[in-house]
């Protein structure tokens, strides 16, 4: 691109001017994903585990500061998991606090799923049928662990999480890992367990924030 | 140029090719300005090779007489009359125009004059006056589609940059440090220094971030005097974050579970869990059902 006017007139501030130049409306409007965190725990031989009713416990947290231009963002969990006598894995996202714990805490989505019995917020990551060995009879019994016949190690977690977020704004993200205790009620084995976790936290600029579709 | 090439980046990945190729070719066109009209003839021959050519601008008014006159020579017209920058892509100025018209306003003019391109029109505000044509863009026609115009970070000369460093909007100090830091990675450290005094916490914030970002060297004390002294949460948390990983993060992890922020209190948890010291903190703690060590008949 060139400029047709003639130095006599244009002044320092014109040059500026002139020499600005334009790209892509494409490369604009979708901004770059920023990873803000990138972590792992439990590969050492350990496990989270919990046998506990939601709220559960606080599996991962992660304060991270916003990007100025950024509006959504993106939190990961990529682990491996089991779980005992049937119980499902419930996992929540959040930002600042459970919210029937933390009065400013919110769900990252505070939806419902399919029919998997968990509560508004909350997602059931991880679940095998604790099946009856009676019906089963002559089959394999007590899974491969001590959990029962449900009790199968390991199996794919896999979920991440949108949420809209004010640019610039600092959050604290958690996830939160809770027991269905469907598994046989209270005073048996309703733990649930994830390992070999990743945990990433991203952000961009999204038109629209994190929206329904 | 990290901040040009990552859109640049981003649309390679996607494989759209041609329109970073063309930004780049843009941004190098764009260094050499103010060239003859049309290659090296001098304005008076190329005025010779239109069977007419007339042009006026008087009182705010264009009036134009061409005939199998060169585009770029008549754009050079206007500019020079009307005090108008325009710039043409190089594809542009082989090409002939007969128009005719009088008294008609710049703007009016121009288009008529571009009735067949694409155009980019800049109303500079002078907060006096209604705002003044000073600036048009040219593309040949469908060109223009899709493209914007680019913030000054992207093009603008170090030493422009650094002057903005001192310009009284914050939010230009901030674009101004960023784009410095960018360029200047470890050499920008007298910079951050100065801009982390800023009394705007928007520009410590982001001089901050952009310069841990982007390798900046900081020394620990200096982050220490930030976490200790600073009144902005997000400098004080960006300023533990950074020493998570260094001697010291221990010690200004413990210092900071006091800070008044709960955000950073939560960040000094998250730093001395991850260095084996549980702590508790309402609604965020680690439980002691979590990592727990496998049985030896497994779970």
């Amino acid at each position: 691109m060139t400029a047709t006017s003639t130095r006599k007139w244009i002044v320092a501030p014109t040059v500026s001017l002139c020499l600005a130049f334009w790209m892509s409306l494409a490369a604009q409007a979708q901004g770059p994903i920023h990873r803000l965190s990138a972590q792992f725990k439990n590969f050492d031989v350990t496990e989270t585990t919990t046998p506990s009713a939601v709220p559960g416990i606080n599996a991962y947290t992660k304060t991270v500061l916003v990007p100025s231009t950024d509006n959504t963002l993106y939190i990961t969990i990529s682990a491996v998991g089991d779980t005992h006598k049937g119980n499902a894995g419930w996992f929540s996202c959040n930002l600042d606090g459970d919210p029937t714990l933390v009065p400013i805490g919110a769900y990252c989505n505070p939806g419902s799923g399919g029919h998997a019995g968990a509560p508004a917020g909350w997602l059931s990551l991880e679940k095998h049928f604790n099946y009856d060995f009676v019906t089963y009879n002559g089959g394999i019994t007590g899974g491969d662990g001590g959990g029962g016949n449900g009790d199968m190690h390991d199996n794919s977690i896999q979920y991440q999480w949108c949420v809209s977020v004010v640019p610039g704004s600092m959050h604290t993200v958690q996830i939160r890992l809770a027991s269905s205790l469907t598994g046989g009620g209270a005073g048996l084995n309703n733990n649930v367990f994830f390992e070999a976790a990743h945990f990433y936290v991203d952000s961009s600029s999204t038109r629209g924030g994190c929206s329904k579709f | 140029m990290k901040r040009v090439l990552r859109p640049v980046a981003l649309l390679l990945s996607t494989g759209i090719v041609a329109l970073p190729l063309f930004v780049l070719a843009q941004q190098m066109q764009t260094t050499t300005v103010f060239p003859p009209a049309v290659g090296q003839a001098s304005p008076s021959a190329v005025k010779g090779a239109c069977r007419k050519a007339a042009v006026s601008f008087e009182n705010g008014r264009l009036s134009l007489q061409a005939e199998d006159c060169p585009f770029d020579w008549v754009l050079e017209e206007i500019s020079k009359k009307a005090h108008v920058a325009i710039m043409t892509s190089a594809g542009l100025r082989s090409q002939v125009l007969s128009i005719q018209f009088e008294n008609v306003s710049l703007e009016e003019g121009i288009r008529r004059v571009l009735k067949d391109h694409d155009s980019f029109f800049f109303l500079g505000g002078d907060k006096r006056s209604l705002s003044r044509l000073k600036a048009v863009w040219v593309y040949s026609n469908g060109e223009g589609t899709g493209v914007v115009p680019v913030p000054q970070e992207f093009w603008a000369s170090t030493k422009e940059l650094e002057g903005k460093l001192k310009d009284p909007e914050p939010k230009v100090r901030a674009s101004a440090i960023e784009a410095i830091i960018d360029r200047k990675r470890d050499k920008a450290r007298a910079e951050v220094f100065n801009a982390l005094k800023d009394a705007n916490s928007e520009v410590r914030i982001r001089a901050l971030s952009a310069a841990l970002n982007s390798g900046v060297d900081l020394p620990t004390q200096s982050l220490v005097d930030l976490l200790v002294h600073d009144k902005s949460p997000k400098v004080r948390f960006l300023s533990l974050d950074a020493m998570a990983d260094s001697p010291e993060g221990e010690t200004m992890a413990e210092y900071a579970l006091n800070d008044p922020d709960p955000h950073v209190q939560n960040a000094a948890h998250e730093i001395l869990e991850r260095l084996g010291r549980p702590t508790s903190t309402p609604g965020t703690s680690q439980s002691p059902e979590t990592n727990q060590p496998k049985p030896d008949d497994r779970n």
